[in-house]
C-alpha cells in the first residue's frame, strides 16, 4: 500500500539515491553505481524505465516500495529493490540497492521449493491415473474370470457326458476300427478338459483366488500315484520311467498334495513328450531341514531334446513352447509350466531348470514342507480301497440332476457297483423323495428348474428333521474356483465334484463322502458306558439308530400309520436299553395313541432333537 | 502509448513462458521461477494504434494478496493466468479475481487457461464448465496457441477503456 510518512533517506553503500525535478530531470545522485548506471540518459524513465507507471500514479507525499525488479544497467542485468518517493515540492526521490545476489539465494530455494511441488503434482496425478489404469485392469480380470467360469461350465457339461459315455463305450466289446476312434475322441477330451483345466487354473492364479491347502500327506506315495500315471505313456514310448528318492525323506509332510502333485505331474508329461528315447528319473530329497520342516527338492530329469540357454527362462512364461523348437507338432498352448511356476512359488517355493539342447533338461524345485511327527495326524487315503468300495454296496443314492445325458451316465457309473439309484430332476423333487425314500447320499445338480440346488440344499439343511437333515450331499458343480466352492460348502454341501468327472472320480468322492459321514467320532453317548451299557452296545445304538429314526419319519412323511407305529416300537426298546427314558416314553404315546399328524410330528421334532443330542460330539 | 500490465496467477502456471512467447518468440521446456518482477516491452499494432506494453510478470505468489501493492501502481490491465491441469490454480478464481480488481483499481482482466497442448479437448471443457468464470482464452506458450490473441484482446480491452 502507499505509505504517507517518508521514511529518512540514508546513503547506503551499495545503494544509489537520486532527486529528479518535477518533470522528471536528475538534480542530484550519490551512490557508487552512480556514473555507471546513468549514463544512459537524465530522465528517470530514460534511466528506469520500469518505473513508468507508477511514477504517475504517485501523488505529493506518496512512496511506492518495488522490491525484485529486473533491471538491465548498461548491459549488466541486475535484480533491485526500489523505492520512489514524491515529495510535496513536486519532485521525486528514487532509492535503489542491487540486491542480486540475495534474490538469486532466495530464487534457488524457491526453485526448489517450487519443482518439489511440481513434482508431487505430477506424481499424485500420476498415482491417479495408475489407480485408474488398476482398476481397469482388476475389471477386466474379474470380467476374464467371469466369462471363464461362466464358459468353462457350459463346455464342461456337455464335455462331461462326451468323457463319461466315451468311457462307457470302452467297456464294451468293439472292433479294432472302433476302438481306434473312441480312443482318438478320448484322447480329444481329455485334452480339451486338459486346456479347460489350464486355463482355469492360471486364471484362478492370476486373480488371486487361489487357496494353497496345507493338510498331511505321504510324499512317496504321491509321487507314486503321480508317476504312475504316466507310467503307460513312458512304456508306450518305451521309455525308463522311475523315481529315485533319498532315505530321509519323512513319511509325512505337511502341504498341498494335489497342487504339488500337479506340478510333478505336468513336468513328468513334459519330459515323456520331449523325450523321444532314454529315461525319465524323477527324484526327491530332502536340501535342508530344521526342527519342524524340510527344505524338499524334487528333481525331473530326462534325455530328451532339451532347451537352448536363451529359451531356458521364456518356457515358464505364458503361451510359450521353447522346448527346442517349435513344439506345436505335440499339442498343448503353453501354459503348463507357467501354471507349475505360479502353483510352486505359491506354495514358497522356487523352480529352476539346467538344460542343453539335444542332451536333455533337468528341472529342480525346492519346497519347504512341514515334517508331520509321527501318531499325530491321521494318514491321508490317496485311492480306495477294497473296504472303501465295500461302502458301495446296496447304497441308495439320489441324483437330483435335470440334464437327460448327464443323468443316464451317473445311473451307469453307479448301477455298475450295485448301488441303488433314484433320479429326479429338479430340487423340489428330491426332498420329496428324501421324505419317502431310505436314501443314503445325495447327488445334487446345481442349475435346475423349479427349485435349484442351492435352494433344495438350503431346504434339506434347514427345515428337514434329524437325521434327514444330515443327509451327505454331493454338489455336482459345472464351475470351479474356490469362491464357489466355499459357497456351496456354505450352504451345507459335503463335497463338490465339478464336471466334467471321471467315473473313478465320481467313485472316490462319493466313497470318501460315505467314509466321513460313518466316521468314528466321540458323542455324547461315549459318557454312558457303564457297568449297564458297554462300548459295543453304544456303537450299535450310533450306527443304528439315525437308521431307525430316519425310517420313522419316512413313515411319518407317508402316513403309513401300520409303519410308524412299528418304527415307534422299534426305537422304543434302543431308548430303553441306553436309558434314555424321557424319549422312551415320547416313543411309547407315539405307537400307543391315537395322534393328528401334526402332533405326531411334533412329538417326532422333539425325538430328532434328543437322538441328535445324543449323537452330537463331545466338545 | 504506453501502457503498463500485469501477468498475475500461481507458480509454474506459465506466466514467464507467455511473456517470452509474446515477446521474444521463444520457449523453454525448462521451468525457472521468477523472483520479484521481470519487466519486458513489447509493441502492439491494433488496427493502424501502435501501443506499447510495459510487462510486468509478476511471481507466481501463491496468494493473490501477497503480490506487493505498489506493483499495481499505473496498471492498465492484467492477465490472470492459470493452469488447465492444476485444480489448485483455478480454485475460488472469482474471489481472487475481485482481489486483484481491488487491488489493481482495473477492470481490464484477462483470464487465460494455459498449459491447453497438455489436455484433450473434452478435459478442457469440463475445466470451463467448472471454473464457473468466463474464460477469455485457453492458451499454450508451447505450441503458441492463442497466446497474441489473449494479449491482443488485453490491448484492445484497455483501449476501449
Amino acid at each position: 500500500m502507499i505509505e504517507k510518512k517518508h521514511p529518512p533517506l540514508l546513503s547506503v553503500a551499495g545503494s544509489i539515491i537520486c532527486r529528479f525535478d518535477s518533470d522528471g530531470r536528475i538534480t542530484k545522485c550519490d551512490g557508487e553505481l552512480t556514473k555507471e548506471a546513468f549514463s544512459s540518459g537524465n530522465n528517470i524513465f530514460e534511466i528506469c524505465d520500469f518505473l513508468y507507471g507508477t511514477v504517475e500514479s504517485l501523488v505529493p507525499g506518496d512512496q511506492a516500495s518495488l522490491a525484485g525488479i529486473h533491471h538491465v544497467f548498461n548491459g549488466h542485468e541486475l535484480i533491485i529493490d526500489a523505492a520512489v518517493l514524491h515529495d510535496d515540492d513536486g519532485s521525486f526521490v528514487l532509492m535503489m540497492r542491487d540486491e542480486t545476489s540475495r534474490y538469486q539465494a532466495i530464487n534457488q530455494l524457491n526453485q526448489q521449493r517450487n519443482e518439489a511441488d511440481i513434482m508431487q503434482h505430477r506424481l499424485s496425478r500420476q498415482n491417479e491415473q495408475l489407480e485408474i489404469l488398476k482398476d481397469v485392469a482388476e475389471t477386466a480380470v474379474r470380467t476374464r474370470t467371469k466369462f471363464l467360469a461362466t464358459v468353462s461350465h457350459e463346455i464342461r457339461t456337455p464335455l462331461n457326458a462326451l468323457i463319461g459315455f466315451v468311457e462307457l463305450l470302452t467297456e464294451q466289446e468293439l472292433t479294432s476300427a472302433q476302438a481306434r476312434q473312441v480312443s482318438a475322441i478320448q484322447a480329444a477330451g481329455q485334452s480339451l478338459t486338459g486346456l479347460l483345466n489350464d486355463i482355469l487354473d492360471l486364471s484362478k492364479i492370476e486373480s488371486g483366488k487361489y487357496q494353497i491347502d496345507n493338510k498331511p500327506f505321504s510324499l512317496l506315495k504321491m509321487l507314486e500315484g503321480t508317476v504312475g500315471l504316466c507310467r503307460n505313456l513312458a512304456d508306450s514310448k518305451g521309455l525308463n520311467l522311475s523315481i529315485e528318492s533319498g532315505q530321509d525323506i519323512p513319511k509325512q509332510v505337511v502341504g498341498d498334495r494335489m497342487r504339488l502333485s500337479q506340478v510333478v505331474l505336468n513336468l513328468v508329461t513334459n519330459a515323456i513328450k520331449f523325450t523321444d528315447r532314454g529315461h525319465v528319473i524323477v527324484r526327491v530329497k530332502v536340501a535342508d531341514s530344521t526342527d519342524t520342516s524340510e527344505l524338499v527338492e524334487f528333481e525331473v530329469e530326462d534325455t530328451g531334446r532339451g532347451i537352448a540357454s536363451d529359451k531356458q527362462q521364456q518356457i515358464f512364461e505364458e503361451f510359450s513352447q521353447n522346448q527346442a523348437g517349435d513344439a506345436n507338432e505335440l499339442g498343448g498352448v503353453g501354459l503348463g509350466l507357467a501354471i507349475v511356476k505360479q502353483l510352486v512359488n505359491a506354495m514358497g517355493g522356487n523352480i529352476e531348470v539346467k538344460s542343453e539342447p539335444g542332451r536333455g533338461s533337468n528341472f529342480r524345485i525346492r519346497l519347504p514342507l512341514e515334517r508331520v511327527v509321527e501318531g499325530s495326524q491321521k494318514v491321508v487315503r490317496s485311492g480306495i480301497d477294497a473296504a472303501g468300495l465295500d461302502l458301495l454296496n446296496d447304497i441308495y443314492v439320489l441324483l437330483a440332476e435335470d440334464n437327460r445325458l448327464n443323468q443316464q451316465y451317473v445311473r451307469e457309473i453307479l448301477s455298475a457297483r450295485d448301488c441303488k439309484v433314484s433320479v429326479v430332476g429338479s430340487g423340489e423333487a428330491a426332498i420329496q423323495v428324501l421324505k419317502t425314500e431310505p436314501i443314503d447320499v445325495v447327488f445334487m445338480d446345481v442349475l435346475m428348474p423349479e427349485m435349484n440346488g442351492d435352494e433344495a440344499i438350503k431346504e434339506i439343511r434347514e427345515n428337514l428333521l434329524f437325521p434327514l437333515n444330515k443327509i451327505p450331499i454331493i454338489v455336482l458343480s459345472g464351475k470351479t474356483g474356490n469362491d464357489e466352492a466355499t459357497r456351496l460348502l456354505n450352504l451345507g454341501a459335503n463335497e463338490i465334484l465339478v464336471k466334467p468327472y471321471q467315473p473313478d472320480a465320481l467313485i472316490r468322492v462319493l466313497v470318501e463322502t460315505l467314509e466321513k459321514s460313518s466316521s468314528t467320532e466321540s458323542a455324547e453317548v461315549d459318557n454312558r458306558i457303564s457297568n449297564d451299557i458297554s462300548a459295543e452296545m453304544i456303537d450299535i445304538y450310533r450306527s443304528e439308530t439315525p437308521n431307525y429314526l430316519r425310517d420313522l419319519l419316512l413313515a411319518l412323511y407317508a402316513q403309513n400309520e401300520r409303519r410308524f407305529n412299528f418304527q415307534a416300537h422299534k426305537m422304543q426298546s434302543a431308548m430303553w436299553v441306553m436309558e434314555y427314558m424321557e424319549t422312551y416314553e415320547i416313543l411309547a404315546r407315539l405307537e400307543n395313541e391315537s395322534l393328528s399328524f401334526e402332533q405326531r410330528y411334533a412329538l417326532c421334532e422333539q425325538v430328532c432333537r434328543a437322538v441328535e443330542n445324543s449323537l452330537r460330539p463331545i466338545k | 502509448m504506453q501502457k503498463k500490465i500485469l501477468l498475475v496467477g500461481d507458480f509454474g502456471v506459465g506466466k514467464s513462458s507467455l511473456v517470452e512467447r509474446f515477446v521474444y518468440s521463444r520457449f523453454s521446456e525448462e521451468y525457472k521461477s521468477t523472483i520479484g518482477v521481470v519487466i519486458s516491452k513489447k509493441e502492439l499494432n491494433l488496427e493502424g494504434l501502435v501501443l506499447k506494453f510495459l510487462i510486468w510478470d509478476v511471481a507466481g505468489e501463491r496468494e493473490i494478496s501477497e503480490v506487493p501493492a505498489s506493483y499495481y501502481l499505473g496498471c492498465s490491465g492484467l492477465l490472470f493466468v492459470f493452469d488447465l491441469t492444476r485444480p489448485e490454480t483455478w480454485v475460488g478464481m472469482s474471489q481472487r479475481l475481485e482481489t486483484i480488481r481491488q487491488m489493481s483499481k482495473s477492470d481490464n482482466i484477462i483470464v487465460v487457461g494455459n498449459k491447453s497442448d497438455l489436455c484433450e479437448p473434452s478435459q478442457i471443457e469440463q475445466v470451463l464448465d467448472k471454473i464457473g468464470v468466463r474464460v477469455d482464452a485457453v492458451t499454450s506458450a508451447r505450441s503458441d496457441d492463442n497466446v497474441d490473441r489473449a494479449f491482443h484482446e488485453l490491448g484492445r480491452r484497455i483501449v476501449n477503456d
